[in-house]
Formats: structure tokens, sequence, C-alpha cells
């Protein structure tokens, strides 16, 4: 039987924001949230180790699952609430078993 | 001179220098050596404790005026501090605002690392310093983030936009900052149960420290290298910006510890926390309020250049400075 579809959400954020995001995220319609904290990677901004003792050069990511219109609303506002942020963000489709729940 | 080389060479060869530069030799020799970040946490919270609970106790029995002089000295040097690293950047360095406020509050703000190396080098010589110095630590942990948005300017208004829970974040940092908890708790403790309770806890306060500080430094050893590593885009004219701003800052806390009228221990502390520049408190903030301000810039500053250089070489230049100007 086929689930329910829905929007995941994916932000890989600098640590120092992670509180910000999240408050914006609740104010956007996103109903719940999961946090993977010292998210290590590469890119633009070079090496990010995740062992960082400024917590400064940390990354964290944040998953949300929620409704198309609320995730596509995420994915165009971010980059301008969040101007100078060092943030990828992404969406792509899932399926759930409880779409009351997102 | 030879006061100078006789200092320096005993400070390089104490266990927690050698630990330094052990971790610094791993993180060159890309080792694969690393200090769990909870350990280097619990590590980082037992020494500001223990510093703040022993400055506490040395406090007990001292008046609380010369504690409120050396609190209101404290907020006008960590005021002053970004002011005179803000111009020299701007003028001499050639770094646009954002760049230079954000350095600026990195160098107004102290490194508590250095001044434990620095309270701990006095004791391995018998120097005493005032209790006190310990509460002007945390004072001066926090403000200089305030005064370098000030010298940002507009440059704050365009970052943080409509952000208003990232000025909520930058207060609960600037006032709650775990740190500043850390040590004016256990400095408030300390006073309150000064040498009984000083007693009670001496072979965990006391006694441990120097090995916990030793580890904590081999790590410091390995953050501060791979750190130079990575920042690949530094350009190297701010590394002397690092190597002359500690001295500069020194001279002004030598010059504060001059108008509290500071023993020589003391006053080499206060030379010590204005040299310094902070790499924890400063940076995450700074990230919230000016995020166009490139964090690899001070960051790299505060920890790959002006920390080995102070812990290393400032050190007993500080000392040898106050025991020359205060007569010891």
């Amino acid at each position: 039987m086929p689930g329910h579809p829905r929007k995941k959400i994916e932000i890989i954020v600098e640590a120092p924001l992670q509180r910000s995001v999240l408050e914006w995220l609740s104010g956007q319609g996103v109903k719940g949230w999961s946090l993977l904290p010292r998210v290590i990677g590469g890119g633009q901004h070079g090496e990010r180790s995740g062992d960082d003792v400024t917590r400064a050069f940390d990354n964290v990511m944040i998953v949300a699952v929620t409704t198309e219109p609320v995730a596509r609303q995420v994915l165009d506002g971010f980059h301008q609430r969040f101007a100078n942020a060092v943030a990828i963000v992404y969406i792509s489709d899932v399926e759930v078993a409880r779409p009351y729940r997102f | 001179m030879t006061d100078l080389l006789s200092l320096a060479s005993g400070n390089l060869l104490s266990p927690m220098i050698l630990a330094f530069a052990l971790g610094a030799l791993a993180a060159f020799l890309r080792s694969d050596l690393e200090i769990p970040e909870g350990a280097a946490k619990a590590l980082a919270i037992y020494l500001m404790f223990a510093i703040g609970f022993k400055g506490g106790v040395a406090m007990h029995s001292a008046s609380g005026l010369a504690l409120l002089w050396a609190i209101l000295a404290a907020l006008a040097l960590s005021a002053a501090l970004p002011l005179l690293a803000f111009g020299l950047l701007r003028t001499l360095w050639r770094q646009d605002r954002t760049n230079a406020a954000a350095i600026a509050a990195h160098y107004g703000s102290i490194s508590i690392v250095t001044f434990v190396t620095a309270a701990e080098f006095l004791r391995s010589r018998d120097i005493p310093y005032e209790g006190y110095i310990v509460a002007m630590t945390a004072v001066m942990e926090t403000p200089a983030i305030l005064i370098g948005l000030l010298l940002a300017g507009r440059q704050v208004q365009a970052g943080m936009q409509q952000g208003s829970s990232e000025r909520g974040e930058l207060v609960r940092e600037v006032l709650v900052n775990g740190s500043v908890m850390l040590l004016v708790g256990g400095f408030i403790i300390g006073w309150i149960t000064g040498d009984a309770g000083l007693t009670k806890i001496k072979p965990f306060v006391a006694d441990l420290f120097n090995g916990a500080l030793c580890i904590f430094l081999l790590d410091m050893g390995l953050v501060a290298v791979r750190q130079g590593r990575a920042a690949k885009h530094f350009p190297k004219p701010l590394i002397l910006f690092g190597l002359v701003m500690p001295p500069l800052g020194a001279a002004l806390g030598l010059l504060t510890a001059w108008a509290l009228g500071l023993s020589v221990g003391g006053a080499m502390l206060l030379a010590v926390l204005a040299a310094s520049a902070s790499y924890i408190a400063v940076p995450a903030a700074m990230r919230l309020a000016l995020p166009a301000a490139n964090p690899s810039l001070s960051v790299t500053l505060a920890l790959a250049i002006t920390f080995p250089f102070n812990v290393a070489i400032g050190l007993p230049l500080y000392l040898l400075a106050a025991q020359t100007l205060f007569g010891g």
C-alpha cells in the first residue's frame, strides 16, 4: 500500500545559527524536526571536521518532513532570511504512514 | 636579557608547554591522535571551575572595594582593546570594516586557557597574585562582542536583517555564556566557602590541576596546527598583526595594573588577559551578529598565531616586564 506523499527538507547549516533556523522553520509551519549534531563535510568553505573547539566551524543537519507548500516556502525563503549563512538547503520526495503528523 | 632567556627556557621546558608542542607535532605529522570533544569539554569545565574557585578562595579575606575597582578597570580594558585592534587593522593592515571589527572583538575578549597557563606559570615560581583577577577574567570574556558590533556599525543591521532570534541568542551569549557562568560561579563558591571549602576539594581542584592542563594544552596544540592548516587563503601580512597585537595589549594591561596598584603577579596576569584573544566565546557570537565577516581570519589569528605566541614567548616576556616595572 503506498504511503502519503510529503516533502523532506534537509538543511546543513553552521552550528551557531541552529536555534535561529529552528525557530524560523517553526514559524513557516514545520511541525517537527530532527537534528544531527556535528556533521562532517567539505566544500566552498573548506573542510568542516566536526571537532571544532570554537563551534564557529561546526555544522549541524536539520531534517524535517512537511507538506509541499511549506517545503517550497522554506526552500524559497531560506537564503533571504539567512543571507550570509554557511548553509545548504534541499527538499526531496518521501512517503509517510501518518500524514496528520506532518 | 639573560633573565628573559632563563624565564623563557624554564617556560618552554615545563610539562604543560611540552604537551602543547606534542599536540602541535602530532597535528603537523598528520597523526590520528585526537582528544574526544566531550573529554576536551569536560577538561575545560574542570579548569574553569577550579581557577574560578581558587580565585574566590583568595578573595575570601580581601576587600570588596578592590574587587569593584578591578571589575570597572576590566570593563574599561576590554572596551579599549578592540578600539586599538580595530584602528591598527583599518590603518596598517587595510582590513575592511566588517572583518576589522570581528577580529577586534576577538582581541578585546580573552583566552581562558592562556590565563590558566599563566596562573600556573606564576604558581610554579611561587609568585602570588590577587584572587580578584579571576573575576576580571570573567568580566572581560564577553563585552568586547558588543564593542565589535558597535565598530561594525551598519553592517550589523544588514547582517541581522529581521532576525530577532539572533539578537536574543546574542544577548544570551554575552550575559550567560557557559564559561562566564563557570568562572563567576566557581569564584562565588570559593569566596563563600574560603579555606574550609578549599580543604574539602583540594585534591581535585589543586593537585590534579597541572595534569589536566597538560592534556588540555595537548589538545590545543592539535587544534591550533589544524586550524592554521585549514586556513589556506589566510593573508600572510595578517600574521604580523597576531604577533604585534599581544605585546601592545599587554602594555595596556600593565598600565591598568599600575592604576589599580596590583602586585607583580597580578600585573603579569592582567597583561596576559589583555594580550590574549578569544577563540571560544567570540567566534560563535560573531557568526550570529556579523555573518559577513570571515571567521577563518579571526579564528586563525587568535588560535594559530596569538595563542602559541602568548604561551611560548608572551608569558616570560610579560612577567619580566611586570617585574621590571613593578619592582619584583
